[in-house]
């Protein structure tokens, strides 16, 4: 007779016990965790790894990149340009395939060439769209500005 | 709202008795259309309400996209629920399964008829309120076992032979507890009971209040409704995790809706039961003696009626999102070996109450200390 007193007042504490807590969260309104994505975004941390990106002034056309790659991601076709400096020509990253391991990162020798982005958005309607153009294209490297190559990439459809 | 309806008819008594039948049918075909109305809006924002009230204790924000505040969130919702295809499974009892959520529906919806809304609103002012509202919200079990035998799915028949079982089971203290209640103002008129509970600063003379036995015999029945209108805790006949979606596995579209709909109808009906009985019904408590237009009056007492009926849904939908689901033999348990024993201690221990005080309640006493 006791134990079923006992096991009454234990099962009403406990329910009293976990209302307390909910109701704390239910009456909190306005302390939501949750981020509306669209309308506010969260600030990525500063190693995050987003989107590939190739500063391509600097390119060594060394190909060390695309050889670490594990899932052939990067097409790199590389020139000699009358200095008899390899040049990168079409330097194409697949974003769909991308498995961001940061091999590539780690492989490339020159400093603040290849790395991540923080940018994560970067959906598009078909898989051509997702990858990125960063080669000079055919035409001597000279006889192009940075601006020109921009415009040139948007033509081939780069989403950047 | 009868009154209305005999002035309207003692005024046209000069008509011809085809004329009158016809007008009497008129006025309930409108009555009714009213209370629909009402109660389909209810419902509505009874599912943002549940949402929302769910997005707060899970620290999330809820429906916010349709309209504001995501207030038209249960039109976009009733929109999908009709555009979606109306499947009766092949190996169904056609019959059956096509009538089990329009009886569900009929059912909780007809469970409102008897209610006061206030001292001269109501549809229809029955001498056996409470026991008509017993009677009809037991009708629910019985569809629900068509719905779950016509389906031909044994997830849809668990479901069914388990909501069954919990509902019969479950009557019985909710019966019981009301009983306690009823033996003091002796009446199963709404109307009546709530004029009972009047006085006493509109509070302190609420059945809930009137002594020791009621007080618990409220509690009894607010655990036992919770049971009966299949809500978590006690939502073992559609629990998700064990079989799929319970006596409603099968039904798709508007026929799902019709179930979803005949829950939170049967949530309003046993909050508005407990309110009539226990929490003063539509008394307005503190300034209800104060003399204001009739109007205003009947306005507030069905605000106050509402919110207090809002009150204990709020309460309901608090628990269901705090407590774990039961095991069957842990509800088996819970009813019969501590709510119904409960109950019936609680009956006995009221009427020997109201026998030895003669229909006093502990307010009647302490104000009659004064009084002498």
């Amino acid at each position: 007779m006791a134990g079923y007193f006992k096991k009454m007042f234990d099962s009403i504490r406990t329910v009293l016990t976990g209302m307390g807590i909910t109701i704390k969260y239910g009456m909190n309104s306005g302390k939501e965790v949750t981020q509306q994505y669209p309308e506010e975004k969260r600030e990525p941390p500063e190693r995050f790894r987003g989107k590939l990106f190739v500063d391509i002034n600097i390119c060594t056309g060394c190909t060390a990149c695309a050889r670490i790659c594990p899932v052939d991601v990067i097409t790199l076709k590389t020139v000699r340009d009358e200095n008899k400096k390899l040049r990168p020509v079409v330097f194409d990253i697949d974003n769909g395939r991308c498995i961001y391991c940061g091999l590539c990162v780690e492989a490339c020798p020159v400093d603040n060439c290849l790395y991540f982005e923080t940018k994560y958005e970067f959906s598009a309607y078909s898989r051509e769209d997702l990858i990125s153009h960063f080669g000079l294209g055919e035409i001597k490297p000279q006889e192009h500005k940075p601006e020109e190559i921009k415009t040139e990439d948007k033509k081939e459809g780069a989403v950047k | 709202m009868t009154e209305l309806i005999n002035r309207i008819i003692s005024g046209l008594s000069t008509a011809g008795p085809f004329m009158r039948l016809f007008i009497i049918i008129a006025i309930m075909a409108v009555s009714a259309a009213i209370v629909l109305a009402i109660a389909l809006l209810y419902e509505g924002f009874a599912t943002y309400a549940e949402r929302k009230v769910a997005g707060d204790i899970q620290a999330r924000i809820g429906p916010n996209r349709v309209g504001p505040y995501g207030l038209l969130q249960f039109v976009a919702d009733g929109v999908k629920l009709l555009l979606k295809e109306d499947i009766i499974p092949f190996y169904a009892d056609k019959w059956l399964f096509i009538a089990a959520p329009y009886i569900v529906f009929t059912a909780s919806f007809a469970a409102f008829v008897p209610l006061s809304y206030s001292d001269h609103i109501s549809v229809a002012n029955l001498n056996v309120g409470v026991l008509y509202i017993i009677a009809i919200s037991s009708v629910v079990s019985m569809a629900v076992l068509m719905g779950a035998w016509g389906s031909n799915n044994k997830w849809s028949l668990f479901g069914g032979m388990r909501a069954v079982a919990q509902i019969v089971s479950y009557e019985i203290p909710i019966v019981l507890s009301l009983l306690a209640a009823l033996i003091i103002p002796a009446s199963l008129n709404m109307k009546d009971i709530i004029a009972y509970q009047s006085g006493g600063l509109g509070i302190f003379r609420w059945l809930l209040f009137n002594n020791p036995f009621t007080l618990l015999a409220f509690f009894v029945y607010f655990i036992a409704a919770i049971a009966e209108v299949n809500r978590t805790p006690f939502d073992i006949p559609e629990a998700e995790s064990e079989i799929v979606a319970g006596y409603h596995t099968e039904y798709t579209g508007m026929r799902f809706a019709f179930f979803f709909m005949a829950e939170y109808g049967d949530m309003f009906i046993v909050s508005a039961l407990a309110t009539t009985l226990f929490l003063g019904g539509w008394q307005i408590p503190f300034i209800g003696g104060i003399a204001m237009p009739l109007w205003l009056r009947e306005v507030l007492q069905a605000g106050v009626f509402f919110t207090k009926i809002f009150f204990l849904i709020y309460i309901m939908m608090w628990i269901r999102w705090t407590l774990p689901r039961l095991r069957v033999d842990q509800l088996m348990e819970l009813c019969w070996k501590y709510l119904t024993p409960i109950a019936f201690f609680n009956l006995i221990g009221a009427s020997v109450w109201v026998l030895l005080l003669h229909d006093r309640g502990v307010y009647d006493i302490i104000a009659g200390l004064f009084v002498h």
